[in-house]
């Protein structure tokens, strides 16, 4: 397993935020937590860090997390994250793939499911390191 | 209204249109309307006006002309009398003629009779000519009457009815036609309909549309259509080939109705369904990530009894996630949007891998598999394996006396065929078609019912037609009961 790598885990549910954050770490990853696009701007910016890979969810309050990934993905710096979206909104899946994010899990989901997938995107790193 | 209302209604109009054209008044009927008497009456009276009108202008005239005006007679008798007042108005005029021969006249006697054999033979021609004209005559004015009907039933129709001809010219453009688009009769006769009605077809439909009209003479679906105004509404359009007696197609109609309404309320269900199933799904997911944190703390603690009570609620919670999942299911079936992820894979090796897994969430049965092919099908994984997991846990359901359920996989023409086979209560015969059904469930012999909400086959069902497959069932109650998927083979294959 990948570990070490640092996930930043987007999504405007607190429960799920803290879910992720003890699951994830116990793990071994080093998890960041953002209720709101904020962060991401700040990474875009390069006010931040970059992190290994995002997990972020497609309806964030006021926001629709695909534009975030699409803007993600449109930026020299932050193209390279791997992108994971989640959500528990039926219809998203197909255009998922248009926003340029790599992977989707769809919610709820298995804890076996989301450690496989971001095994899965953080290999590489696992390579280097 | 109901479709049984509409047959009825329609039955009442035929009646009505039957009764109507065995009635209709003509003036000219011969021998339903006027008595004999009266027929023949009218030639005897025919024949003596020509009798008087020859005399009154014999001073003009001479003898020369004997025939003269009792044609007129003949033919106007045959008419309106018919074909055997016809031939009495014939012999009458032959003997007044006759008389006239006596008169003065250039003729001998041999030439004068065999003038009045020409003149009956003559007489007897424009008798079965004037007959059979008017009867064709009458005949014209039923068909013109029944055409004339159908063309307003056309006309008045509350639905868009339009045809067109073969290059897509409009021909006719009823009054609903003309409420539902905004453009008037005379605007757009003659005018190609893509000009007058832009319509958005998917490519599927377009496809479609082609070869059903091409295949079945006929297409039906929704469709988006602008009005004059340039808005745009939403019309069920059912389009049929015309033909001629010879099958040559002479063009299209359709038959438009606005659905906009209709549609505006689907729309708002399917948001609905969509919202409340993604409000359910968040609170699941976290729910189920902070039942895998406990569960992980009481594996370190070994903690038997906190265990065993989350695996309840773990079990609990993957229900509710199960039924979420299931009306969602169902409202795609119904508004029939359910979206496919087609790829293609080895059929043994799918029905192997799923199997397995319910297997080792199932301890009470043991599945046997049996048979391979060595096949491969594209289909939606997700969405077929759905499908066997549904039934196989149907059969668990089912069987609980049983140990064992079957599936065999089997290789059948063009299809595969899976068939999972169960020990259980059986299906009496009755039920067998309404398991299909929405909300449908069956009871034991002694009445009890079985958890679960009964959408399982229902939504199976839709996902194997989809795939152009069958979804089938054998039964004996008290037995048990064999379920048949099959589905085609992958074509390249």
């Amino acid at each position: 397993m990948a570990k070490h790598a640092t996930i930043l885990v987007v999504d405007d549910t607190e429960d799920i935020l803290d879910a992720l954050e003890i699951v994830l770490s116990s793990e071994g990853y080093t998890v960041l937590t953002a209720p709101n696009e904020a962060y991401i701007n700040d990474v875009i910016a390069e006010k931040r860090s970059l992190p290994d890979l995002i997990m972020l969810d497609v309806l964030l309050s006021g926001q629709d997390g695909r534009m975030l990934a699409k803007k993600l993905k449109d930026n020299q710096k932050t193209k390279h994250i791997p992108i994971i979206m989640m959500s528990a909104h039926p219809n998203v899946a197909v255009s998922i793939k248009e926003c340029g994010a790599d992977d989707f899990l769809p919610k709820p989901f298995e804890l076996n499911d989301l450690l496989l997938k971001i095994a899965k995107h953080t290999k590489k790193k696992k390579v280097k390191s | 209204m109901t479709r049984r209302d509409y047959l009825e209604k329609a039955k009442k109009i035929y009646q009505y249109l039957e009764l109507k054209l065995k009635n209709i008044p003509y003036w000219s009927t011969r021998e339903k309307d006027h008595p004999a008497y009266i027929r023949y009456s009218i030639a005897v009276l025919f024949c003596i006006v020509a009798l008087i009108l020859k005399k009154i202008f014999e001073p003009i005239l001479g003898h020369e002309l004997p025939f003269m005006l009792f044609y007129s007679s003949i033919l106007l008798s045959a008419w309106y009398g018919g074909f055997k007042p016809g031939i009495l108005a014939t012999l009458l005029s032959s003997i007044f003629a006759f008389f006239s021969f006596l008169g003065p006249s250039a003729l001998s006697i041999p030439a004068k009779i065999i003038a009045l054999i020409l003149f009956v033979s003559e007489g007897l021609i424009i008798a079965v000519i004037s007959n059979s004209m008017h009867k064709a005559f009458q005949k014209y004015e039923e068909k013109d009457r029944y055409l004339r009907y159908y063309a307003s039933i056309a006309q008045n129709i509350s639905d868009a009815v339009i045809s067109t001809d073969i290059n897509d010219n409009i021909q006719s453009w009823n009054k609903g036609a003309e409420a539902l688009y905004g453009w008037n009769q005379q605007d757009v006769i003659g005018k190609p309909l893509h000009t007058i009605i832009p319509a958005m077809y998917t490519i599927h439909q377009k496809k479609e549309m082609q070869d059903d009209l091409f295949s079945k003479g006929m297409w039906k679906d929704e469709v988006s259509h602008k009005r004059k105004n340039g808005s745009r509404m939403y019309v069920l359009t059912s389009m049929s080939l015309i033909r001629d007696e010879n099958q040559k197609p002479l063009g299209i109609v359709s038959v438009n109705r606005d659905i906009s309404d209709r549609k505006k309320i689907e729309q708002g269900k399917d948001d609905f369904i969509a919202l409340a199933s993604h409000e359910l799904k968040t609170p699941l997911t976290s729910t189920k990530l902070f039942v895998d944190i406990l569960k992980q703390r009481f594996e370190l603690t070994n903690d038997k009894k906190s265990q065993m009570y989350l695996s309840k609620i773990s079990s609990q919670v993957h229900k509710l996630h199960e039924l979420v999942n299931y009306l969602l299911d169902v409202s795609k079936v119904q508004a029939g949007k359910m979206q496919f992820t087609m790829e293609e894979i080895a059929v043994d090796r799918f029905v192997a891998d799923v199997v397995r897994d319910v297997q080792q969430i199932t301890p009470s049965h043991r599945f046997r598999i049996q048979g391979k092919t060595e096949a491969h099908i594209t289909i939606d994984k997700d969405r077929i394996r759905q499908v066997i997991v549904n039934i196989l846990n149907n059969a668990v359901k089912y069987s609980s006396n049983a140990h064992e359920v079957i599936v065999d996989v089997s290789q059948r023409g063009a299809r595969i065929r899976i068939s999972i086979t169960d020990f259980g209560i059986g299906i009496p015969k009755e039920k067998r078609d309404k398991i299909f059904d929405r909300f449908y469930q069956v009871n034991d012999a002694k009445g009890y019912t079985y958890s679960g909400m009964g959408l399982g086959l229902y939504i199976s069902k839709d996902i194997i037609e989809k795939h152009n497959g069958t979804l089938s069932v054998e039964s004996e109650e008290g037995k048990g009961s064999t379920f048949f998927i099959e589905l085609p083979l992958s074509t390249h294959h």
